[in-house]
């Protein structure tokens, strides 16, 4: 066997999704690099997905568009109202928020939100196999699995330079991944934590021992795919290390939910949370 | 493999068929996979349910064979369409059929889910699981090119040696990680790569033009109302 024909095994593995975390994540380097392998997905992908056909057919629960339906619905009231004839004109765009800049911001003018998109153009990039393509990986800290997407966007902001802490939400899967960079900073990826209204944000949040949790900065999330946030927090805001952080959606805009380093706790629910040690 | 002859009742060009739903989710039915999924991408919610009409019930189907649990395939199946009406610009069609894109991440989720929840590990997929079973719901509405392509899919895994469709199966259907399935069948891992992708490799080739083709007047060999396609 050649060395890329080793490859060509881990495309069809990963077709299947029976990749081991660490075959994954080759295939994820190798691919970008790669046309052969990258067509041999496609062809891949199309033949898994025809396996699917062979089950036995079942019959679609009564209720389980209306699930859906209404779970849109409490994002999107107008959904429904539109007409085939009539398009809506809605911009999807992908944003990122640098908490630094917004906080400066925030602090001059009270502006809104930054569109950065870089972090997220480079995340999509190193995602060889399409940014919809998520599966497992197992977290090598044990802290639980989390989706290939999240670790190819932490290769990117290079995360063995920090502690990785990954924050679950109440299902335990993991939601976001905070880096904590011996500089002090803090980076935040986060993967399928919902679009938040226009007169709310999430709010990350550090905790240590029984002391009140401390906002450590603030993010908007846009559209439930991976997205990063650099810098979401800085050693200045927190004077050490927390114990635990915390993302809670709380009310109120840019610049009218909690300043990082105020002295206030979070009101909004709890999305996901996890230990730093 | 040659289609046998009147077995479809297909209208040439037509999209596959998709459970009933609202009127004006019916009105889109006639629009094809890219201009829905557009139209999810504008905020159209009768464009999602048009594409849940369409891929439902296979992706239902999927998840419950996956997850056994009917509730758990339901909760899979929600989250499927949600990330699509969050986010259906995710999908690039360079990358393959949109039904494909579907499928692959309704597997994906199916098998995360049995993966973290040890609970829910009923899971099995003995190779010969898919023979011989008969749907559980045949429906007036399903298109008969839906049951021909199970057919052929069906048949295209028997024709695998043994070993490669074992593979397979308890990948796709079971979840297993190759590891784990070199240990369930006590072979080492390198064979088990080596499995798939001979599998994977025969089965591509007996699906030979089944894969992209979205109505029974695409595949090569069809025959339509007892006329050539």
């Amino acid at each position: 066997m050649t060395a890329h024909d080793r490859y060509l095994e881990l495309v069809y593995g990963h077709a299947l999704s029976s990749l081991e975390p660490e075959d994954e994540q080759a295939l994820v380097a190798h691919l970008p690099a790669c046309a052969e392998c990258s067509r041999a997905l496609v062809e891949a992908r199309e033949t898994a997905g025809q396996l699917a056909y062979a089950v036995d057919t079942a019959e679609l629960p009564p209720g389980l568009f209306a699930s859906i339906r209404e779970s849109v619905l409490a994002e999107s009231p107008d959904a429904f109202e539109l007409t085939p004839a009539a398009p809506v004109e809605r911009q999807a765009v992908a944003k990122v928020v640098s908490i630094e800049s917004a906080r400066r911001r925030r602090l001059e003018t009270r502006a809104s939100k930054i569109v950065a998109v870089a972090a997220s153009v480079s995340v999509a990039a190193i995602v060889g196999l399409g940014a919809w393509n998520v599966s497992l990986q197992r977290d090598s800290s044990k802290q639980g699995h989390y989706s290939q997407a999240i670790g190819a966007a932490l290769a990117v902001m290079k995360a063995e330079t920090g502690q990785t802490v990954a924050l679950k939400a109440a299902d335990g899967s993991v939601t976001a991944v905070a880096v904590m960079h011996t500089n002090g900073s803090m980076d935040l990826v986060t993967d399928g934590l919902a679009p938040n209204a226009k007169n709310s944000r999430y709010v990350l949040w550090g905790q240590s021992g029984i002391e009140p949790a401390v906002p450590l900065g603030d993010f908007d999330v846009d559209q439930a795919r991976v997205d990063t946030v650099p810098a979401v927090a800085s050693s200045s805001i927190a004077s050490e290390r927390p114990q635990r952080l915390l993302i809670s959606k709380e009310s109120g805009t840019a610049g009218k939910t909690p300043l990082p380093g105020e002295n206030v706790a979070p009101t909004g629910p709890i999305y996901a949370q996890g230990e730093t040690t | 493999m040659t289609l046998p002859r009147g077995r479809t009742g297909a209208t040439p060009g037509a999209v596959p068929a998709q459970a009933p739903g609202s009127q004006a989710a019916d009105a889109l039915a006639g629009m094809d996979d890219r201009g829905l999924v557009a139209r999810v991408c504008e905020g159209d919610g009768h464009a999602l349910e048009a594409l849940y009409g369409r891929y439902g019930r296979a992706c239902f189907s999927l998840a419950r064979r996956i997850l056994v649990d009917e509730q758990f395939a339901q909760d899979c199946v929600q989250e499927v369409f949600l990330v699509l009406w969050r986010d259906a610009s995710r999908y690039d069609p360079s990358k393959g059929s949109f039904s494909s894109w579907l499928i692959a991440m309704t597997h994906h989720k199916a098998v995360d889910a049995v993966r973290r929840e040890e609970t829910v590990r009923k899971r099995r997929a003995a190779p010969d699981a898919l023979d011989g079973a008969e749907s559980d719901a045949p429906s007036v509405d399903d298109a008969a090119w839906s049951t021909l392509r199970q057919e052929r899919v069906r048949e295209a895994l028997k024709t695998l040696p043994a070993p490669q469709r074992e593979a397979l199966t308890l990948a796709y259907f079971g979840g297993y990680t190759q590891r784990e399935i070199a240990g369930l069948t006590d072979t080492p891992l390198g064979t088990v790569k080596t499995r798939m992708l001979a599998g994977m490799q025969r089965m591509k080739a007996g699906l030979d033009g089944l894969s992209r083709a979205s109505t029974v007047s695409d595949v090569p060999g069809a025959f339509l109302n007892g006329e050539p396609a």
